[in-house]
């Protein structure tokens, strides 16, 4: 909020001057804003720092020098390149493999009627409490198995089944909402029902699609447990696992260079999130909506 | 249900031929059961078999022998277990119980017209999507010996001698917490925002006209009104407390001497530590029946068949 904002926000009331009230609820939203605002700050402010400044107390409030020297450096003690391109990889794969299988299963549930449909969708919402790490062990087995073991693909195919219940939970309730006229006007028209599904359906759920896979693609991005357990190689790590694993070498010698990495790291999810921020919040407020 | 939804499920019922039965939903939710018999059923079946088993030879691939309940024994007479368990409870305040008051109290205030209301939604949710395995790291630079926080309580001396938070039995785990309420209470916010924004507008002008106290708004008015919203959080809080694994393998690893250790970091190293793959499969399934018994106390004292 800019201070023109608040400036107007305070003249702007119907008082015509502040309250108590009012004061304290600007205080209070303030220091939400100092409480989010001050770690962000200090990663970057942290990977702008040369050595020197690491580690002094008390720590320089502002980097001075500033320099963007520890993200050479960092960038050079790793494949930290594959590492985002692994975890784009894994991400878009999980996104599109989640979507792919949600999107029909929830028409499935959301427009027609048919037996069995409450107790399928009672599943659907019982597979949302399963604490996936339980799972671990089973799925590991089975992944090697079929030989998927420390690849992208399995993690992907994990992520994709986590991520299902979800994305039939949040696009269940985009399709309810959508007017029923449509698609029965395509029906007794003798329309093929893959064409109203793929014609009419889909381009009349798109906002939703796309506010379901963005959450998709930040959370798998940011997952850590699987991803550790399943990719063992060092070329397949994500970007998570390539940052603790930095972080246990290095441990607390090089903060500038781990902060350097961690902002960029944060950045493209940061980015994603303030280019579309209104479908990441109508994607989390469909939740309540259930 | 609406009677419009009524007329249209009855209209599609007189209009199939009932005797015949239709295949097309069937047939687009066949994918989705397809990868979840295999990617979700059939490991849930299996650890249910392995919790009932004892790995003897090396590996997970390993032959293996029928023991009955004595998996469940071990990971129950574990003090280790309880100690993780009553952390768990604790840890659930920085998960659920904190962010979910900070969370409403910042909904009330931001619904209550302030500008920007926007823009300042989106801002205190930025921490949702930071990668947890960051937001473990920064907080624990900022919480070291020589660190932002130790700098701030010295400057307006609070304290004299700075305090080692993550090495401390004491404060590991409310360290911990800090990072998990910063990450929550956007998440928590926006989810009752929502709730909030459906209230009908009247019911508060009438109750307004008829001089009742803000309190007496709050208790009778906003928060029956809120108890889906309030519900989906709690359910999301207790599973994800239970879930919650990076948090504290990042920022403690656990320790000091199991201080921080909860259920979720503590059966890692049952099953992936100690290789003790049945009594981490036992453990599983105590994890998923306390998640399961949970949700359904929460649904259920809710009153809600809302969900």
């Amino acid at each position: 909020m800019s201070v023109a904002d608040r400036l107007t926000g305070f003249l702007d009331t119907d008082q015509g001057g502040l309250t108590l009230a009012q004061v304290l609820r600007y205080i209070a939203v303030l220091i939400a804003v100092l409480f989010v605002l001050i770690p962000l700050y200090w990663m970057v402010a942290t990977s702008l720092k040369d050595a020197a400044q690491i580690g002094v107390f008390p720590p320089n409030l502002v980097p001075d020098p500033a320099t963007l020297e520890p993200y050479f450096e960092a960038w050079d003690t790793g494949p930290w390149g594959q590492y985002f391109i692994n975890t784009v990889i894994v991400s878009s794969g999980a996104t599109i493999g989640a979507l792919a299988i949600a999107t029909p299963a929830a028409y499935a549930l959301a427009r027609f009627d048919f037996p069995g449909s409450n107790p399928i969708y009672l599943l659907f919402m019982g597979l949302l409490m399963i604490p996936a790490q339980i799972l671990l062990i089973p799925l590991y087995n089975l992944l090697a198995n079929l030989g998927l073991v420390d690849t992208r693909l399995g993690l992907i195919l994990v992520y994709s089944t986590f991520f299902l219940a979800f994305s039939v939970f949040l696009l269940h309730s985009f399709m309810t909402n959508l007017p029923e006229s449509l698609e029965e006007a395509a029906r007794i028209g003798g329309v093929p029902e893959w064409k109203i599904f793929g014609k009419v359906i889909l381009p009349l759920v798109k906002p939703g699609l796309t506010a379901t896979g963005m959450l998709i693609f930040v959370f798998t991005w940011n997952e850590f447990l699987f991803a550790l357990t399943i990719l063992q190689s060092e070329e397949l790590y994500t970007i998570s696992v390539g940052l603790q694993s930095f972080q246990g070498i290095h441990g607390a010698t090089m903060y500038n260079q781990l902060f350097a990495m961690s902002t960029l790291a944060t950045l493209p999810v940061v980015i994603l999130f303030a280019l579309f921020s209104d479908k990441f919040i109508e994607g989390i407020a469909g939740l309540e909506m259930q | 249900m609406s009677i419009t939804g009524l007329q249209n499920r009855i209209v599609r019922r007189l209009r199939f031929d009932r005797s015949e039965i239709d295949w097309k939903p069937y047939l687009y939710l066949l994918p989705a059961f397809v990868m979840i018999a295999v990617f979700l059923a059939y490991p849930l079946v299996d650890t249910f078999i392995l919790s009932f088993q004892e790995v003897v030879t090396l590996g997970i691939q390993g032959e293996k022998r029928w023991v009955g309940l004595a998996n469940y024994e071990a990971v129950l007479t574990d003090p280790l277990f309880w100690r993780s368990a009553k952390n768990t409870i604790i840890f659930s305040f920085g998960m659920l119980v904190i962010p979910l008051f900070l969370g409403l109290g910042l909904a009330m205030v931001i619904n209550r017209g302030i500008k920007g209301k926007s823009s300042l939604r989106a801002l205190i949710f930025v921490p949702v999507v930071v990668p947890i395995v960051v937001a473990g790291i920064v907080f624990s630079w900022i919480l070291s010996p020589n660190g932002l926080l130790n700098w701030g309580l010295t400057a307006v001396g609070l304290i004299e001698r700075p305090i080692r938070f993550l090495n401390s039995i004491e404060l590991s785990l409310p360290s911990v917490m800090l990072m998990v309420v910063w990450k929550r209470t956007g998440y928590y916010m926006v989810i009752l925002l929502a709730g909030l924004q459906g209230l009908p507008n009247d019911v508060y002008e009438a109750a307004k006209i008829m001089g009742k106290s803000r309190w007496a708004m709050f208790r009778y008015i906003t928060l029956p009104l809120l108890k889906p919203a309030i519900l989906i959080v709690v359910v999301l809080g207790i599973i994800d407390s239970l879930r919650a694994f990076a948090h504290v393998y990042v920022m403690t690893g656990g320790g000091p001497s199991n201080a921080s250790e909860i259920l979720s970091t503590h059966f890692y190293k049952v099953a992936f530590s100690y290789f003790n793959f049945g009594k981490g499969a036992a453990y599983g399934f105590i994890l998923f029946g306390m998640a399961l018994v949970l949700s359904v106390i929460a649904i259920k004292l809710s009153g809600g068949s809302e969900i």
